[in-house]
């Protein structure tokens, strides 16, 4: 039986500086382990991929760092952040289940002791299926090897309506044999 | 007897960012509680003015949100952090460090002074619109029955020129 873990890009936030000087989101994140894709189209470094196991804690600090050195609304404009809902599941016939990843990227695969990293997944993913070279993440960027010795399937599926893939594409799927590396 | 605090600018830090797409400090800050001013030459609100009292630890979380965000060397260019130290002096006692925590207060004869919202409230005063804070920018009252003196004592970081202000005991300042 295969290890299959879905990616739902679930909601995509922007950064707006009201009319008071605040810094705020343009849509409210809920709390909980996501991993997230932040875009930043102002650099040729334009994507980071990050994991924690609250989202809405992870933003809220981030957003008191914007505002303190002050970015503009222009600056601003160029990033997209992208939380991403994880779901597995290890019998085919049976229901996808949330898996929400730790602070370490990491979740719990039932038929194994070594936990998946599904930010290094997700990495791997985008530097060799998105064409994505070059990221901002500085560690797990050397490849993803599947430790399982069952073949892991994973999908990329596009809730924002962003077009996140090109072409209008909304899901797409890649799979690893078992001892398999990507790249 | 008079109740002396003085603000002195210890660094002037900027952010870079290297060929392999590291975020870095010209420096490394102090592990210490310390005020501190970030200037974004880039905006028409060009002050912040903040505290911590681990200040290494506050401006390590700032650069995972610079590496997160990724803004451009064009963009990290504008900004720079001035760290502040704070001292105090009670009459004729030697000058002695009071490091701020992480609302801003320091102990100073015995209070809990918030030599942040002085520096915000004097800033303020000089800056005008220019400052991005968005609480502690009303007027500030002396805490004690002396007379309060702050001195600022910047001869590194150009932002200010050296400067003193008195406050009365009880006095407020800016005095409406």
């Amino acid at each position: 039986m295969p290890v299959e873990v879905k990616f739902t890009y679930a909601k995509a936030f922007g950064v707006k500086i009201t009319n008071y000087g605040g810094y705020a989101y343009d849509s409210n994140f809920s709390s909980g382990g996501r991993l997230y894709v932040i875009y930043n189209n102002s650099t040729n470094r334009k994507v980071y991929i990050g994991t924690t196991s609250d989202v809405e804690k992870r933003f809220k600090n981030r957003l008191r760092g914007l505002r303190e050195f002050g970015f503009s609304q222009s600056e601003l404009n160029a990033i997209l952040i992208m939380v991403i809902k994880l779901e597995k599941r290890e019998m085919s016939n049976s229901n996808f289940n949330p898996s929400p990843p730790s602070d370490k990227g990491l979740i719990n695969v039932n038929c194994s002791n070594v936990k998946l990293d599904v930010e290094k997944l997700l990495i791997a993913t985008y530097m060799n299926k998105l064409g994505i070279t070059l990221v901002r993440n500085t560690t797990k960027t050397l490849g993803f090897r599947n430790d399982f010795t069952q073949k892991l399937i994973w999908s990329l599926i596009d809730e924002t309506g962003r077009n996140l893939f090109g072409n209008g594409v909304k899901e797409v799927t890649y799979s690893l044999n078992s001892g398999e590396l990507l790249p | 007897m008079k109740i002396r605090v003085t603000y002195e600018v210890t660094d002037k830090i900027t952010v870079q960012l290297t060929n392999y797409g590291l975020y870095k400090y010209s420096k490394s800050f102090p592990k210490a509680g310390r005020l501190y001013i970030i200037e974004n030459q880039a905006t028409k609100r060009t002050y912040y003015i903040g505290t911590s009292q681990d200040i290494k630890e506050r401006f390590n979380s700032r650069i995972r949100s610079m590496t997160e965000f990724g803004f451009s060397d064009n963009q990290l260019i504008s900004i720079s952090i001035y760290v502040i130290q704070v001292y105090s002096k009670i009459g004729r006692q030697l000058l002695k460090p009071a490091p701020p925590n992480d609302s801003g207060k320091s102990t100073v004869y015995r209070i809990r002074l918030d030599v942040e919202k002085l520096l915000i409230v004097t800033a303020t005063k000089f800056f005008g619109q220019n400052v991005r804070n968005a609480n502690k920018f009303d007027s500030f009252k002396n805490p004690y029955d002396q007379e309060l003196v702050w001195e600022f004592n910047d001869t590194k970081g150009h932002l200010f020129s050296t400067h003193k202000w008195k406050l009365p005991g009880k006095g407020k300042f800016p005095d409406k």
